[in-house]
């Protein structure tokens, strides 16, 4: 046994016998380091993971003070780096609200890194020139802090108070990062003076939970007597959340406990419900300034905004889409996105920008203005995750859109985006359903979008005499969310158009490029080229690419494992028409066999056909569905393979 | 049915149609979006102050440029914002409204690579749904302290047409600068009083997409810098020359090298190994390597002072500067010399102009100095020990030492260094993926990337990542495994597995293989090229790859060796056949240097050449 061993030997025994002396409760205090912990080298349910967090523990309580109560939060939480790429795991940022009255505020902070030197555990604590509080926005500071002294093999430690008048806004608790947890608890002590509903999602049956009312002293208000009524919630071992794709958001799925205030009491009589139901809430937004008087304001001032004679000239459909014309030629969305307006019509008229909530706002009261049964629909975004039906909360809405009602059909539209056509719902708010804001009506209305996008590429190829260049004319013809998206990554600059169609072997130059309707709300966008390729060939044999660069070569569906849904956002359908040329003295050697997938999922079809010295290949594939269940996962990767291999086989002709 | 496909065909040929008609229109130059019609800057500097005045007259054409209606100012604790107006007018300049003081927010302006910088930045929007509309808007900042005068480049955006451009430089006559300029319309020196006004006037329109491989100082970017030849920002400086600026920076970082104990205590047990000198160095530098990470934070002095020894030696972490001084500081405790050393890196960063004296950096490494081999080292990278990574190789550098500052250059990546090796095989059975077992062995930019993502990203993403950056194209990547490497191998090797479905294709009774195609940059074609070429350094692959002959088939044709030998680079490849397979081996080498424009239809031709080869590099195999 050389001396090192016998040392390191040495130096466990001790730990262990140091460590023997804690409780096991003890196991989660700060400044407290096992020989566990030191000895830890991987995480046995996840052993890619770069760091792991042995504990993540807090505590919310209520703490009377001269302005009322005040929301105290505690956290505390142990990390383990294992690998280098876990070190950006001891920089951490607080989010912190405060804007006028409301403010959070950190009133304790300790942190430190324990790394083992020589068989000596060394202590470093965190110092006042390793933390910062930075301005993000006019809302929201971020407290960041860098834990110092930190490498593979360290154990970090932080715990922090804030102290928080944002009594609306109790903070939830996520179980679950991106990198493995071991145990994960949160304590909420509640008084009778508010009441909060706590929502629990992801692996909610593994969740301990305990309820009892605190054996603390008792505290008083005025005449009230009280207790805290303690809710704890425990879960051990879990996993990192790293399933980021074909996802709306991640809040939908990782474990967490969401707090929602339903009701408090005045000290001096009375209580308000913030909890209440459907038609209750309905009721509240329509007699609310920046809502429903908002909107009844947008109505009245209609005249100064639109041409309501025009508008008595027109059809539904017509108004409809004049109003949302006029509301994205007009107003900007200033990219805040948000249930209410955020100040008056003449704010917005004058600013000529505004939020979400401003604009759609707006245009409920234009389209009534106009005649029309137009109505708010409120709803959440994909980023804020999904509505809880069975819970009336308001703060799940984060977003209005229009709701129309016209001869027995719905229409819901919306204002912020003007790259989309004007019969199209943003891609951030197809997200399940929106509540229908219209008095004696609880109505949900579904928000996907079930009509299939279309991007269709069809091509003129004519083959050189000798076989060696494609001189193509192709014309590509998007529509509904492919037209956006395409708009959006050419953003109507010829530049990036060629560079993007010269990163993919186009030869050409700016003048051989044509865009069409990229203004328009209502039709297709067209991006046409005429472009050259070079051919590959061997001897005599020419190969052509029939859809020549244009069809996707790798596999978007690309983890082994999935096991939540996969959500494509919006049916699309992509389609090939190719007619080829090939020049006289060359003939067909080869080409594409005839593929047919048809299914409730998905639709894929290729053919290719000759008529003398002209080649027709067509084909095209369906994604049928918005959503398709994690057991399809591995399904529509072997489709996605069958796609790509068969876009991109070739045909090959040889000379005769 | 029948009715979608006869209409699917109406529009193809209507478009097709429509296509060709506008073909032949002459092609309209596409109006710009927005256009700064008129910009001017007033700097005027008197008794250790500087005072900033900018005026902005934006004209928006389109609601395409409206993002350009949300103004950013950015200030800082040393360079105060004074005053800040703005205003919406129409396109004949009649004023629709001025901005009030409630519709601007401050916040913190900070890097996504730092932790913190006291750096703020002015937000407000002005919008109009009329087009065109203009924003004008004038802002002063006062600086307490400064380096540099002025790096002034009037253009908003590079799409952005800027119509006319002033700056104005007042000044004591007797207040010394150095400047630098081009593209400039008119330049005027004016006396007023006892203070010298220089003018400037420029307007910019000519502006054309980054092309690949673009040489630095090809821009073309009406500019004026002036850089104070004395100064005071924490100490006196000058710049007349780069010794005089290289000893401000020495005195700068004066007194910033005090070790802790403990670290003095290391390198004396350190000492005690009996290491040679350059060992010493070496095992310090990783010392420095493994013990810290980077975290920038940026305070008062505008990140020009480094952080002392001690600040990193608490934290373990710090900023490119503070690195350096903590590794030059744990140096000189070890008895050994090495000079600080700041230079402008960046594989897409120009290197600096060393005919103008002044602040041009944005990193610092640390030189120790030898009779043969000078070590170089960056505290910030993960490279091997005296490895000039890309992101610093090849550039002219500021060493500063007590005698001051001196421009020396980098020593640039060799051939070997940059060199990517590609051994193995490819399994062909007819009618099945084709599998691939290649060993590689990177260096240069390829086995940077990977010791990065080795460093940085966990199992499952180092995986994905790894995957794309040794692409074999036309693969997709089954495993990766990286093999054992030594900290100090400028190398790195793998082992790649993985599928190709379109490697092997069966066409009617022929087996057609598509070899791995060498990876080239898309050139652009002569007739479109603007820049002239700037190859930083080498490129070098060579592949040896043995391939079997598919059960049941045999060869039908084999593609006969070529070499091209220019003096942009070479390449060859050749096949040997065997019985039972072929040896395909290629490589490639592309030189670095600078191409003038004049003479890139010739390089062009050397590129062309290679992927016409590499066009038809099949091998065709017949059924026995």
């Amino acid at each position: 046994m050389n001396l090192k061993l016998i040392y390191l030997l040495l130096f466990t025994s001790l730990i262990q016998i140091n460590i023997s002396l804690f409780a096991q409760e003890d196991l989660y205090h700060f400044g407290k380091i096992s020989s566990e912990e030191i000895l830890y080298k991987s995480c046995e349910f996840d052993k890619d993971a770069d760091a792991v967090v042995f504990f993540d523990i807090g505590k919310a309580w209520f703490d009377l003070t001269e302005k009322g109560f005040e929301l105290i939060y505690e956290k505390k939480a142990r990390i383990k780096i294992l690998k280098e790429s876990g070190v950006d795991n001891a920089n951490i940022e607080i989010p912190l609200y405060r804007y006028n009255d409301i403010e959070e505020i950190i009133i304790e902070l300790e942190a430190n890194s324990w790394n083992m030197k020589d068989g000596e555990l060394i202590q470093t604590a965190l110092g006042k020139s390793n933390q910062y509080e930075a301005r993000e926005n006019k809302y929201w500071m971020n407290y960041r802090i860098a834990i110092p002294d930190v490498k593979p093999g360290t154990i970090i430690e932080y715990h922090y108070t804030i102290r928080s008048n944002y009594l609306l806004n109790f903070r939830d608790w996520k179980f679950q990062t991106n990198i493995p947890t071991l145990f994960s608890s949160f304590e909420a002590r509640m008084i009778p003076f508010y009441e909060y509903m706590y929502l629990l999602q992801g692996n909610v049956s593994s969740v301990q939970k305990k309820e009892f009312i605190s054996s603390g002293l008792e505290r008083q208000i005025q005449q009230t007597k009280f207790r805290d009524m303690v809710y704890q919630f425990t879960l051990k071992n879990v996993p990192a959340f790293r399933e980021v794709d074909f996802i709306a958001s991640e809040e939908d799925y990782i474990s967490k406990i969401d707090f929602q205030l339903s009701k408090y009491t005045i000290l001096y009589g009375g209580s308000v419900e913030i909890l209440t139901t459907w038609p209750k809430l309905i009721k509240e937004l329509l007699t609310d300034e920046s809502f429903g008087k908002f909107v009844k304001r947008a109505e009245s001032q209609a005249k100064k905004i639109i041409n309501l004679d025009s508008l008595a000239l027109m059809d539904d459909m017509g108004k409809i889409n004049a109003v949302i014309a006029t509301i994205k030629e007009k107003y900007q969305w200033n990219g805040i996105t948000s249930r209410y307006a955020s100040g008056s019509v003449q704010d917005l008229i004058k600013h000529k920008s505004g939020t979400s909530g401003d604009l759609n706002l707006l245009g409920v009261g234009l389209l009534r203005a106009a005649g029309l049964e137009a109505f708010p629909v409120v709803m959440s975004t994909r980023e804020n995750g999904k509505i809880r039906y069975d819970y009336p909360f308001s703060h799940f809405f984060n977003y209005s859109v229009i709701g129309i009602r016209s001869k027995g059909k719905i229409y819901m539209v919306d204002g912020t985006d003007p790259l989309l056509a004007s019969n199209k719902l943003p891609s951030r708010c197809i997200n399940d359903k929106g509540l229908v804001v219209k008095e004696d009506e609880v109505t949900w209305l579904d928000l996907s979008q079930n009509e299939i996008s279309e991007f269709r590429t069809m091509f003129n190829i004519e083959v050189s005499a000798d076989g060696l260049e494609s001189k193509s004319v192709v014309v590509i013809n998007a529509d509904g969310y492919e037209a956006r998206n395409l708009k959006g990554k050419y953003g109507d600059d010829f530049k990036v158009i060629l560079r993007d169609l010269r990163s993919k072997n186009y030869i050409l130059n700016e003048s051989d490029l044509r865009c069409n309707n990229y203004k328009s709300y209502s039709g297709p966008y067209i991006v046409s080229f005429a472009a050259s390729v070079e051919n590959n060939y061997s001897g005599n044999k020419i190969f052509i690419s029939p859809f020549l660069n244009e069809p996707i070569s790798e596999n978007p569906i690309k983890n082994i494992v999935r096991t939540i849904p996969v959500d494509f956002i919006y049916p699309y359908k992509k389609s090939f028409e190719s007619k080829i040329s090939i020049p006289e003295g060359f003939s067909v050697k080869y080409m594409p066999p005839e593929i047919k997938v048809e299914n409730e999922n998905i639709s894929i079809s290729y053919t290719c056909s000759t008529e003398g010295s002209l080649i027709t290949a067509k084909a095209h594939y369906v994604i049928k569905k918005v959503i398709y269940p994690a057991t399809l996962y591995k399904t529509l990767k072997t489709y996605h393979d069958t796609i790509i291999n068969a876009l991109n086989d070739k045909i090959v002709i040889s000379r005769l | 049915m029948k009715d979608q496909v006869s209409s699917g065909t109406r529009v193809f040929w209507f478009s097709f149609l429509l296509m060709l008609l506008i073909q032949n229109l002459n092609a309209k130059a596409k109006p710009s979006s927005a256009e700064l019609i008129f910009t001017s800057t007033e700097i005027s500097v008197n008794n250790g102050k500087m005072v900033t005045k900018s005026v902005f007259d934006l004209l928006i054409n389109d609601r395409s440029a409206d993002f350009l209606c949300k103004i950013r100012i950015p200030y800082s604790g040393i360079d105060k914002l004074v005053s800040l107006d703005a205003s919406l007018h129409n396109a004949d300049g009649s004023l629709v409204r001025k901005l009030s003081r409630n519709e601007i927010t401050s916040q913190h302006n900070i890097d996504d690579y730092s932790l913190y910088e006291d750096q703020f930045v002015k937000i407000f929007t002005l919008r109009n749904s009329v087009y065109p509309y203009r924003i004008k808007w004038t802002y002063t900042i006062e600086s307490s302290a400064f380096v540099n005068i002025c790096d002034w480049t009037p253009v908003l955006m590079t799409e952005i047409p800027t119509r006319r451009a002033t700056l104005t430089f007042i000044s004591s006559e007797f207040f010394p600068v150095r400047i630098d300029s081009a593209g400039l319309l008119s330049t005027t020196y004016r006396k007023n009083k006892d203070f010298l006004l220089r003018e400037y006037e420029c307007e910019f329109s000519d502006y054309y997409d980054e092309e690949v491989f673009q040489a630095s100082g090809t821009e073309h970017f009406p500019f004026v810098r002036i850089m104070p030849l004395r100064f005071h920002f924490e100490t006196d400086g000058l710049a007349y020359s780069w010794k005089e600026f290289g000893l401000w920076i020495y005195h700068l970082n004066k007194g910033l090298n005090v070790l802790p104990k403990n670290e003095k205590e290391y390198i004396r047990v350190l000492k005690g190994e009996g290491l040679a000198e350059l060992d010493l160095v070496r095992k310090i530098y990783n010392y420095v390597q493994d013990r810290t990470r980077y975290v920038n934070v940026t305070l008062k002095t505008g990140g020009l002072k480094p952080y002392p020894a001690t600040y990193v030696s608490t934290n373990a972490y710090g900023d490119c500067k503070a690195l350096s001084v903590y590794l030059m500081a744990l140096l000189t405790e070890a008895g050994i010399h090495s000079d600080y050393v700041l230079l402008k890196a960046g594989n897409d960063e120009e290197d600096i102009n060393t005919s103008f004296v002044s602040n041009q950096f944005n990193h610092a490494i640390v030189l120790v100095p030898a009779k043969n081999d000078s070590v170089w080292l960056d505290c910030t990278s993960d490279n091997p020990f005296g490895y000039t990574g890309t992101f610093i190789q090849g550039r002219h550098a500021l060493v500063i030492g007590e005698r001051g500052g001196s421009i020396v250059k980098i020593p640039a990546l060799t051939t070997d260094q940059v060199a990517l090796d590609r051994k193995g095989t490819i399994r062909l059975l007819a009618n099945l993926p084709a599998l691939v077992e290649l060993e590689i062995e990177a260096s240069g930019e390829l086995a940077e990337n990977l010791r990065t993502v080795t460093s940085m990203l966990d199992g499952v993403e180092q995986l994905d990542i790894i995957g794309e950056i040794v692409r074999v194209s036309s693969f997709s990547v089954d495993s990766i495994n990286l093999l054992p490497y030594g900290r100090h191998n400028q190398r790195m090797r793998l082992k790649y597995t993985g599928t190709s479905n379109s490697m092997l294709k069966l066409f009617g009774n022929e087996l057609v293989c598509k070899l791995i195609p060498v990876d080239l940059p898309n050139f652009e074609s002569p007739d479109t090229r603007v820049t002239s070429l700037g190859i930083p350094y080498p490129t070098c692959v060579s592949d040896s790859i043995l391939l079997n002959i598919p059960p049941g088939y045999r060869i039908m044709e084999l593609p006969a060796g070529e070499e091209i030998i220019s003096e942009y680079g070479n390449y060859d490849f050749k096949y040997s056949y065997f019985e039972k397979g072929i040896l395909f081996k290629r490589n490639f080498t592309l030189n670095p240097g600078k191409i003038p424009v004049e003479n890139y239809t010739a390089f062009y031709s050397f590129i062309k050449q290679i992927r016409k080869i590499e066009a038809s590099g099949f091998i065709s195999f017949s059924k026995i």
